[in-house]
């Protein structure tokens, strides 16, 4: 008794004394403690905040051999060309159009698979389905589209099939009201089994005594779920809502860009696969900067308003 | 007309055909001379120089450029290690696939970090053009002056075309020849066995399509074989002349003979298009045309016996009879002469620049003199090294004549893709060598074929239907508008045309006049104000 008591009063001892000392003090004090986050701060600080600066080349005339601080400034002449764009209205809607449905259909899946997969009792299947799922995941859209295109080609498997039990064959690819589909259901077939990995983690943590305590209020599977499970792992299916908000701007590049083609342009360019039409293959560097900017600006205020509204509702927030 | 589009489509469509006269000159491509019998690859780094530059240092360079075959280019391999001792250079080499070209070096560029040696568009570009103004590369007179074998590689008349306005050439030329056809080629052995004689018209090729549609020419139990394929539209450039077009080019106005205008704004051409379009409609045109994103995939059909008839370079005919002939050893290949169009308009070919890009030397290089020593290397003593390569490794001699190996049969170290990325500038004079051509024939084993397709050569190159625009005078409109133009009005079109089932002329018309009223009018008055010269071009004499 007597111990624990010494133990507790020299602990508030010591913290006292600690708030007294100076700050540049305690840094010393807990050094190695900062020098595990130095390369964090230094990996945001060269690949996220340094690049900047780059953004000046959209007020620039940018000629590429004297680089970025030499050309001369423009003002707002290169955003106006933007603004002029006859096709920014078709890309912004294709881009925005497309990330809804993708948040809308994309983003419950994983949830519902990480719920089905942490009710299956039988470890080696639940690992075994854990793994083949995630695996597309570390294909490339170069990769992954190859596949889909032998699926669902004017000569793939599913045409194979259709003309096998006497149908006319049909060319998905180039029928713009399925394209946005076949994106978003391949996109989803990619990424479910990663997406699921964070919910399976949130859902790993929860107390198993609730779960006990709902049996004996006589709460069956699904009431379980709904009562327990699902609450438990709401702060992080806000925090993931919120996060994907911010990347609404965000259409998939290397997935549309690997699989659209002139006849579904109309319904699948994406400001993304516009901007390295123009600004990659047209050398438009100064308009990519520009696209690039507004869509951080843009993707900024998302998440910040997102983030108020949800802290604003009583939950978890970003911040 | 806007440079996008027009940039693109030449690009395209040198990419089609240099990447024929890139495979040809794969084959053409390098061996020792000195050393009659073969040469065995050396294992150590070519440090110590060779007899003839004993006093000269090793020259080292970096060196960037596209490649037109597979991208399998290894350092080191045996022809590099060969090539470094016999000419005492160090060259390390980046490639970049040529499909990827323009974003790869757009982004090189812009990084600012440019290697020694760059392949690039060249003067005719825009962004090119500011690239030699702003002092990026090295102006090359007094190295010509120097090594006249650089000089000589490269007609008077194209320097002069390529010269800066400040008088200065900084640019050297990859020389194409302009007469490179895009034939139709067909299987001859299915033809004959379905009966059908090889078509004179469009509509005469159409008639033998559906019969090719509805028939099964391979005897696999199912009508699949495609009937017509291709890998681009540029792969189609000789078919519109049919129709008069000179695609993705400029030709008089219908209306008005003193001007010209881009094939975006010409009738015949968009006819040519929905024509294409309703044969993908009937399902004759390959329905993965324009899909397929894999680049030779309709080469490969063809070569697999997947496909009846192909629209594609035609120096590809060596290795579309030696592929079919591996699968099938009865198989024919022939070459339709030119068809006529569908108003009887005689069929030709679409001449092209003679230039296919190119490169620049850096400005910061720190060896100027040893490049161009370097390059005079190759078209004087190192010639027959550049052209043929190892004796026994990429050619034989066979009755005292330099026989070039199949690249099939080569060892790997000495297949093309490894020749490929290390090679620079071929005289003009090597352009269009039929006695060479002959040889290559001759080595593939199929020498008999040689007059056959010399003699459609002829057919195609008597009619021409060239690109009247002249691209050394910019536009300084076209430069500031055109891209954007192009991709906000008349792409979405003009890409989907073929493989939209929807599509029709009057949305082309509709697209037309919108890019014409954003700027696109802007563009074509300001191209015939600033082109005085508005007579027929001439690019073979």
């Amino acid at each position: 008794m007597i111990h624990l008591s010494a133990r507790v009063h020299k602990t508030k001892e010591w913290k006292l004394r600690d708030s007294k000392k100076k700050l540049s003090t305690r840094i010393w004090e807990a050094r190695f403690i900062y020098l595990l986050i130095v390369p964090t701060i230094l990996y945001f600080f060269i690949f996220a905040y340094l690049p900047f600066v780059g953004l000046q080349i959209a007020f620039k005339d940018f000629q590429i051999f004297k680089g970025m601080w030499e050309s001369p400034w423009v003002g707002w002449k290169n955003f106006e060309d933007v603004f002029q764009s006859a096709k920014l209205p078709q890309v912004t809607i294709n881009t925005i159009t497309i990330s809804l449905y993708r948040l809308l259909f994309g983003f419950p899946v994983p949830i519902l698979f990480a719920l089905l997969l942490n009710e299956v009792r039988v470890l080696w299947f639940k690992r075994t389905i854990q793994t083949v799922t995630y695996f597309p995941h570390f294909l490339s859209w170069v990769v992954f589209s190859g596949i889909v295109f032998n699926l669902l080609g004017p000569l793939g498997i599913i045409n194979l099939l259709l003309k096998n039990l006497g149908f006319e064959p049909i060319n998905f690819l180039t029928m713009p009201e399925y394209f946005r589909s076949i994106l978003v259901v391949t996109g989803i077939i990619k990424e479910f089994g990663w997406g699921a990995i964070i919910y399976l983690a949130a859902l790993s943590g929860l107390d198993p005594q609730q779960y006990e305590a709902a049996k004996i209020d006589g709460a069956g599977k699904l009431r379980q779920i709904w009562h327990v499970t699902l609450p438990g792992i709401r702060p992080m299916i806000v925090l993931m809502l919120v996060l994907s908000l911010g990347g609404i701007l965000d259409a998939g590049f290397d997935q549309v860009f690997m699989m659209y083609n002139g006849a579904v342009m109309g319904v699948g360019d994406i400001i993304d696969t516009y901007v390295y039409r123009l600004g990659l293959m047209e050398a438009q560097y100064e308009m990519a900067t520009v696209f690039g900017l507004l869509k951080g600006i843009i993707g900024f205020t998302l998440i910040v308003s997102a983030n108020a509204i949800i802290r604003r509702m009583g939950e978890k927030s970003l911040w | 007309m806007k440079k996008g589009k027009a940039a693109t489509g030449a690009l395209t469509l040198l990419l089609t055909a240099s990447s024929v006269l890139g495979c040809s000159s794969n084959n053409n491509e390098g061996t020792p001379t000195a050393t009659g019998s073969a040469p065995v690859a050396s294992e150590s780094a070519p440090a110590e120089s060779t007899a003839g530059n004993a006093n000269q240092k090793v020259v080292k360079f970096s060196y960037l450029r596209p490649t037109w075959g597979p991208a399998t280019y290894a350092k080191g391999g045996a022809y590099e290690k060969e090539l470094f001792k016999q000419a005492n250079v160090e060259i390390d080499v980046q490639i970049i696939p040529v499909i990827d070209f323009d974003a790869k070096i757009n982004t090189i560029l812009a990084g600012g970090d440019l290697p020694d040696v760059l392949w690039a568009n060249g003067p005719l570009m825009e962004r090119d053009r500011n690239l030699q103004e702003q002092g990026a590369f090295l102006p090359i007179n007094e190295y010509l002056d120097k090594y006249p074998a650089v000089k000589e590689a490269v007609p008077d008349g194209i320097w002069e075309q390529l010269k800066a306005k400040d008088g200065n050439n900084y640019f050297i030329p990859n020389l194409i020849y302009p007469i490179t056809p895009a034939p139709i080629m067909y299987r001859q052995d299915w033809f004959e066995k379905l009966g059908i004689a090889e078509p004179k018209t469009v509509d005469e090729l159409v008639a033998a399509l559906k019969v090719i549609k509805n028939s099964d020419p391979d005897g696999n139990g199912k009508n699949d074989t495609v009937p017509l394929t291709a890998g681009y539209e540029w792969s189609f450039k000789d078919l519109a002349t049919a129709w008069g077009v000179s695609f993705n080019g400029w030709t008089p106005d219908p209306k008005d003979a003193n001007r010209i205008i881009p094939s975006i704004a010409n009738e015949k051409n968009i006819d040519f298009y929905y024509w294409l379009q309703s044969l993908y409609k009937e399902g004759l045109l390959d329905p993965e045309f324009k899909l397929n994103k894999e680049p030779n995939f309709a080469e490969n059909k063809f070569n697999a016996g997947m496909a009846a008839v192909i629209a594609t370079p035609w120096v590809s005919y060596i290795e579309k009879v030696t592929k079919l002939q591996k699968l099938d050893p009865n198989a024919k290949v022939g070459i339709m002469s030119p068809l006529a169009g569908p108003d009887g308009t005689p069929g030709g070919t679409r001449s092209v620049f003679p230039v296919d890009r190119g490169f620049y030397i850096s400005a910061k290089t720190k060896d100027p003199d040893g490049i161009f020593r370097y390059l005079n290397w190759t078209l004087t003593e190192g010639s027959d090294f550049r052209r043929y390569g190892v004796e026994g490794k990429t050619y034989n001699v066979v009755d005292g004549k330099k026989v070039v190996i199949p690249n099939e049969q080569r060892e790997t170290d000495y297949k093309g893709e490894q020749i490929e990325p290390l090679h620079f500038l071929d005289p003009i004079e090597e352009k269009l060598d039929w006695d060479s051509l002959q040889l290559d024939y001759e080595g593939a084993g199929i020498g008999d074929k040689f007059a056959y397709v010399k003699g459609k050569f002829a057919e195609y190159a008597k009619i021409d239907y060239p690109d009247w625009r002249d691209y050394t005078v910019a536009s300084p409109a076209d430069a500031e508008l055109g891209a954007r133009l192009w991709n906000d009005y008349l792409q979405p079109v003009i890409d989907s045309a073929i493989i939209n089932k929807s599509s029709n002329k009057q949305q082309w018309l509709d697209a037309l006049k919108k890019w014409s009223d954003a700027g696109g009018q802007k563009i074509i008055d300001e191209v015939n104000q600033l082109q005085t010269n508005k007579s027929k071009p001439d690019y073979v004499n």
